[in-house]
């Protein structure tokens, strides 16, 4: 049955568009793919050119050499006005030694109102069919096998022996399973599952980490033919807060890698390491470390569950095809010893193990009342409280623009603190993250970079007006009883 | 399709934009009327009126009206004529109570009840002595600009607004609901649809033996009223030239001189006037009928059969040939209906609706299904206004 969404957006190609820039792009050596989505452009080809793709939130990880003498290319969806770009360029001029001529700028088109121009001769959209055609690409890239945002290590498995359903009942029974999307559209089969930090075990307790009582572990499920073996993308996550000094000097480093069967010195390698900013760098990795333990922790017990069915584990270059992403060696030393120590799961294996184990998130006391609207989704409701702390747009002369100076965001363990519900903030910083409402990044919290904490930010571009007008509308009361409702229901169609 | 159109932000652009042509009309009608509230009867049929100019003007002349769509308002054909209802895009069943009507449609006051269109203006609506009075707000500019809603739109929109405004409540009616043929058309069919189901309603309740248990009197007056709109919708359609002239008048002293009132409509309506005028010629049938199920509702309220209407009802159903005699033998009916057989008098009086109707949309070419059927359709392939012409998103 049509509806009346079914006339729009006939114009729009966003595959066509992405085909047409990457076909054009000159030689080069390297691209950096910015995120959120420029990183993705180069799955959403058809054309599976191949490239060495850098993550634009790596590049402060990498030294100067891995950039001397390279032809790079920069690659984004759009620009909006240029202040991405900007400082991509900024980054690898002033700090990674790159000059301009080595540079070129690409992107699949440009806000009619932007002043910055890429390199390419990008199309040039105005207000109305830039959204259009961003939210055509936000929903091609959630229909895909990876996350939207990319700054997370992807895990790839397959099963022969397994259905969607036999392993989402598996999941079940270790902690809250949710959507991940509300995206019913693509590929993959989006869930998470929310856990209790109990999960890490001794290493929630290392001295400079202040782990949050919540984890989260997230599947993208997809066969890549029909009746062919399940495969699972999984994006491991756990929240903490760094306090870079205390984690190294108290051996915390050493601890974590042990856990892990990486050297012992590798923390203190990234943090010594010449990358552009080490203690970026070494939250990153921590961070990432942390997911991977509570994803070996994890495995290890699912694999108790599984009788004679077999997971194993998928090197990326098996997914990525043509695309052979760029690292820095410390990165790749962490991913493939992570990937290659995880417990594989196998027939025949029964390990002693309490496989009662439930790690379902605690509530943190009296949740608090969600408020109610009949058509915007409860989850819109966290970006009252990230819109309170952070305005994401501000009225300039005419109009509003996006608000540069956003401050320091809300943390996960804020939204916690206030809701109080860590099923209800999870499921919905998916929702909302996926669908560009938010974001998340790593920030320094202190002047000399010592504390650092994964915060949450209003989106940018068009998504700031959006999300500034969605909590707005939360804080509305509106003045229609249910009784009103009634009676006009019952004028208007009788009984029902 | 792109399955870019249904993602949750495209649902929540829609949402907001929605919310702004709503909060515009209620509180631009509100403030042209001089009052502190408007009537809920206005505003739906202001907006009905703004919805059909809105399409086919970008349709028509779309290199002077290059809109993108209406949001999620949509017009709908309804026992009270030609109305706009929401079909919230972005609605997820978040609220228990929340029901859309035949899964499609909110109403004014559950869109009131939206924090989204609140914030554009929509602040209360009450009901009183059987009226319900809305009141808005004005948004501001600066919200208004949030609302996904480009400048051109914004004018446009407000220009309707302006010829809409000053027109009276029946010449609202009249356009929302008669506008064009096709308009007529699905304005009488849905009295018709509604009619059938209020009368199935109630016959049905008679027949199992149930008519205690639920508010029959709320059917049998609906369907009342039902059949009245059938009747009046036919009326105004026959008068529609002075409204529309009246709407050509006052356009002319704007930049929508010409074009407004828009008077087209799809090419699946062409045949659209002659079905009118079919239904038309069966008009004394559906009068029939109905003083024919009225007669259940006397025995019901205990005040007696009108034998005489009856039989003089019956017979005029006998002469059109339309169903077997035995559905109009009289001396069954009174048999059954002194006899106080109401049960046997509900099923005789639903087979004789039933193959009534039946026989009035054969000869009709036009359907007159359940209502969740018609009002489906409506939504999806006979809606009546362009849709296709837009510009993408929204």
């Amino acid at each position: 049955m049509s509806t009346a969404l079914d006339y729009v957006e006939q114009d729009v190609d966003v595959s066509r568009d992405i085909e047409s820039l990457l076909s054009r792009l000159p030689s080069h050596d390297m691209v950096i793919g910015m995120l959120r989505y420029g990183a993705h452009l180069p799955h959403l080809c058809e054309l599976a050119l191949p490239m060495n793709l850098v993550l634009s939130h790596i590049v402060p990880f990498m030294n100067r050499a891995a950039f001397a003498d390279k032809k790079i290319v920069i690659l984004d969806d759009t620009i909006y006005r240029g202040s991405e770009m900007q400082r991509i360029m900024q980054d690898l001029t002033d700090r990674m030694g790159v000059t301009l001529a080595q540079l070129y700028r690409a992107v699949a088109i440009v806000n009619s109102r932007s002043k910055y121009l890429p390199d390419n001769d990008a199309p040039r959209l105005k207000d109305a069919d830039y959204i259009v055609w961003k939210e055509s690409l936000a929903s091609l890239v959630r229909g895909g096998l990876r996350p939207t945002e990319r700054d997370y290590p992807l895990y790839y498995f397959e099963t022969a022996d397994l259905s969607l359903g036999r392993m989402l009942s598996h999941l079940h029974r270790f902690g809250a399973l949710h959507p991940a999307s509300a995206d019913l559209a693509g590929k993959a089969f989006r869930a998470t599952l929310t856990l209790s930090s109990d999960l890490l075990g001794d290493v929630r307790d290392l001295p400079g980490l202040d782990v949050e009582d919540v984890c989260k572990i997230r599947f993208h499920f997809y066969r890549t033919c029909e009746n062919g073996p399940l495969r699972m993308v999984v994006i491991p996550m756990a929240f903490s807060r760094l306090t870079i000094d205390h984690f190294l000097e108290s051996g915390s480093g050493e601890v974590l890698a042990a856990n892990l069967g990486l050297r012992s010195a590798f923390y203190r390698d990234v943090y010594t390491s010449d990358s552009a900013e080490p203690r970026a760098f070494l939250y990153y990795m921590v961070s990432r470390s942390l997911g991977a333990v509570a994803l070996n922790s994890f495995l290890t017990r699912l694999s108790a569950r599984f009788g004679t069915a077999t997971l194993v584990s998928l090197p990326s270059e098996k997914i990525d095809g043509n695309v052979r992403y760029v690292f820095p060696p410390l990165y790749t030393e962490f991913y493939e010893h992570v990937r290659e120590a995880l417990p594989l799961v196998s027939g025949g294996e029964q390990l002693d193990l309490v496989d009662s184990l439930n790690w379902r998130p605690r509530d943190g006391g009296v949740q608090r009342e969600l408020k109610r609207d009949p058509i915007i989704p409860e989850s819109y409701q966290i970006t009252e409280f990230v819109c309170a702390k952070t305005k994401p747009a501000k009225w300039e002369r005419k109009e509003w623009v996006p608000n540069s100076e956003l401050g320091q965001g809300v943390a996960h363990r804020e939204l916690l603190a206030y809701f109080r519900n860590p099923l209800f903030v999870s499921a919905a910083l998916d929702d909302l993250i996926d669908s560009g409402l938010l974001r998340a990044q790593d920030c320094a919290m202190d002047a000399a970079s010592n504390v650092w904490e994964r915060m949450l930010f209003p989106g940018g571009e068009f998504k700031a007006q959006e999300i500034h007008t969605v909590a707005d509308a939360w804080g509305v009361e509106t003045g229609v009883s249910d009784d009103v409702v009634r009676e006009e229901l019952l004028e208007l169609w009788g009984p029902f | 399709m792109n399955s870019g159109a249904r993602s949750r932000e495209y649902a929540l652009g829609r949402e907001i934009r929605s919310a702004f042509f709503l909060g515009k009309a209620g509180w631009t009608a509100q403030f042209r009327g001089g009052h502190a509230t408007i009537s809920q009867y206005r505003l739906y049929k202001l907006l009905a009126n703004l919805l059909w100019d809105w399409h086919w003007l970008s349709k028509s002349y779309s290199n002077a009206y290059d809109f993108h769509g209406a949001g999620d308002l949509v017009w709908v054909p309804h026992l009270f004529g030609g109305l706009c209802m929401g079909q919230p895009t972005l609605y997820e069943a978040g609220a228990a109570d929340f029901k859309l009507q035949d899964g499609l449609y909110a109403s004014l006051s559950q869109l009131g009840q939206c924090k989204m269109y609140s914030l554009y203006g929509f602040k209360t609506m009450r009901a009183a002595d059987g009226k319900f009075s809305l009141s808005f707000i004005d948004p501001g500019y600066q919200l208004e600009r949030r609302a996904r809603v480009e400048d051109q739109e914004r004018h446009y929109w407000t220009k309707l607004l302006d010829v809409y405004c000053q027109l009276t409540v029946d010449e609202l009616n009249s356009m929302a609901t008669c506008r064009t043929p096709g308009a007529t058309l699905l304005s009488v069919r849905a009295q018709l649809v509604r009619w059938h189901k209020n009368t199935t309603k109630a016959l049905n309740a008679f027949a199992t033996g149930r008519a205690a248990e639920i508010d029959v009197g709320l059917y049998f007056r609906s369907a009342r009223e039902c059949a009245d709109q059938f009747h009046e919708k036919l009326r105004i359609w026959d008068h529609i030239g002075e409204p529309r002239q009246h709407v050509a008048d006052l356009a002319a002293k704007t930049e929508l001189a010409g074009r407004v009132p828009m008077l087209l409509d799809l090419p699946q309506y062409r045949f659209a006037g002659d079905r009118v005028e079919a239904l038309r010629r069966h008009e004394p049938v559906i009068a029939a009928l109905q003083s024919v199920f009225s007669q259940i509702e006397a025995l019901w309220l205990k005040k007696g059969v009108d034998s005489e209407a009856l039989e003089e009802r019956l017979g005029l159903l006998s002469g059109r040939d339309l169903v077997e005699k035995r559905l109009c033998d009289a001396s069954v009916w009174m048999a059954l209906a002194l006899g106080t057989r109401t049960r046997e008098l509900a099923r005789l009086c639903q087979d004789l609706i039933d193959a009534c109707v039946n026989a009035v949309a054969s000869e009709s070419g036009v359907t007159i299904p359940r209502q969740s059927d018609f009002y489906n359709a409506v939504a999806s392939s006979e809606y009546p206004l362009p849709r296709d012409h837009f510009k993408p998103g929204f």
